[in-house]
């Protein structure tokens, strides 16, 4: 669900939506960890001026998470 | 009226003892559940523009536009709520409404802003202008509000007895507005902010 969020988001936000990879990965304390790795010009437009679009995007991608009580977080990744 | 709540984010609230002398803490929380929120920071104060011009977008375009991501974004979620869009003055206002939205406002509406954060970044780049938003859930803004009049009303009055000046949490500048045209409207009473942000906060001060 989560990572239908960030599908949905994508073509809105960066050039290369079509290049966009999402990898989940759950971590030792059972936090769900998307890694999302982009194309390098696409990088800055997910991340946004001073970290506005990913902490956006953590905070609503916390409260899809919340409807099914696991924890999540979100990596952009190289 | 004395809230005493705790509060789970580290640095938001100061311990008493760590106030100045003299100087009572409030802390307003307010449910999101059960109340409402007016923190519209992001179509008050300019933000720079992602990718764009400088050309603001007209607000019907801007309001459509709003209501196609927030739809979008809500079905990805998985989240079942009705989508409206309205024009106000020469700003775009987009409407949430359903069932169990909760979780979509968060405490102190701060779900509620990055939802509006984020639908504003997705629209001003589609077209590519600058763009006037505002987005809410469940009436949750209006109603905020509405509390916080209340409240500020409450703590000038409670200060100007007093004598004493009173602290609030933190909160962004547009609540901070709020509260100190509410303090202004009580006689004997003045309000000022003092800190940093995000944790910069009103005080408020009996005269």
């Amino acid at each position: 669900m989560t990572t239908a969020l960030i599908e949905f988001v994508a073509p809105w936000l960066v050039d290369h939506p079509d290049e966009l990879t999402i990898e989940e990965v759950e971590d030792e304390r059972g936090t769900l960890v998307l890694e999302l790795s982009l194309h390098p010009d696409d990088m800055g437009k997910i991340i946004g001026r001073q970290g506005r679009t990913i902490r956006a995007l953590r905070s609503l991608a916390r409260a899809a998470g919340q409807r099914q009580d696991h924890n999540i977080m979100i990596e952009v990744v190289d | 009226m004395t809230h005493d709540f705790p509060s789970d984010d580290p640095g938001a609230s100061l311990s008493p003892q760590e106030a100045p002398p003299g100087r009572h803490i409030e802390e307003l929380d307010v449910d999101a559940a059960e109340l409402g929120d007016e923190a519209d920071t992001a179509a008050v104060v300019p933000q720079p523009l992602d990718e764009g011009r400088d050309e603001p977008a007209t607000p019907q375009a801007v309001a459509t536009t709003a209501e196609e991501f927030v739809s979008g974004l809500l079905e990805a979620m998985g989240l079942e709520a009705e989508v409206t869009h309205d024009v106000q003055g020469d700003r775009a206002f987009v409407g949430v409404s359903g069932e169990d939205l909760g979780v979509l406002i968060g405490r102190r509406g701060q779900t509620l802003d990055a939802l509006q954060e984020l639908t504003r970044i997705a629209v001003q780049r589609r077209l590519r202008a600058r763009v006037r938003l505002l987005v809410d859930v469940e009436g949750y803004r209006a109603r905020r509000r509405e509390s916080l009049i209340e409240y500020a009303t409450s703590m000038a009055r409670r200060a100007k007895t007093r004598g004493t000046e009173i602290e609030l949490e933190p909160m962004n500048a547009y609540e901070r507005k709020i509260v100190h045209d509410a303090v202004a409207g009580v006689e004997g009473a003045a309000s000022f902010s003092e800190g940093d942000e995000p944790n910069r906060k009103v005080i408020v001060r009996g005269e």
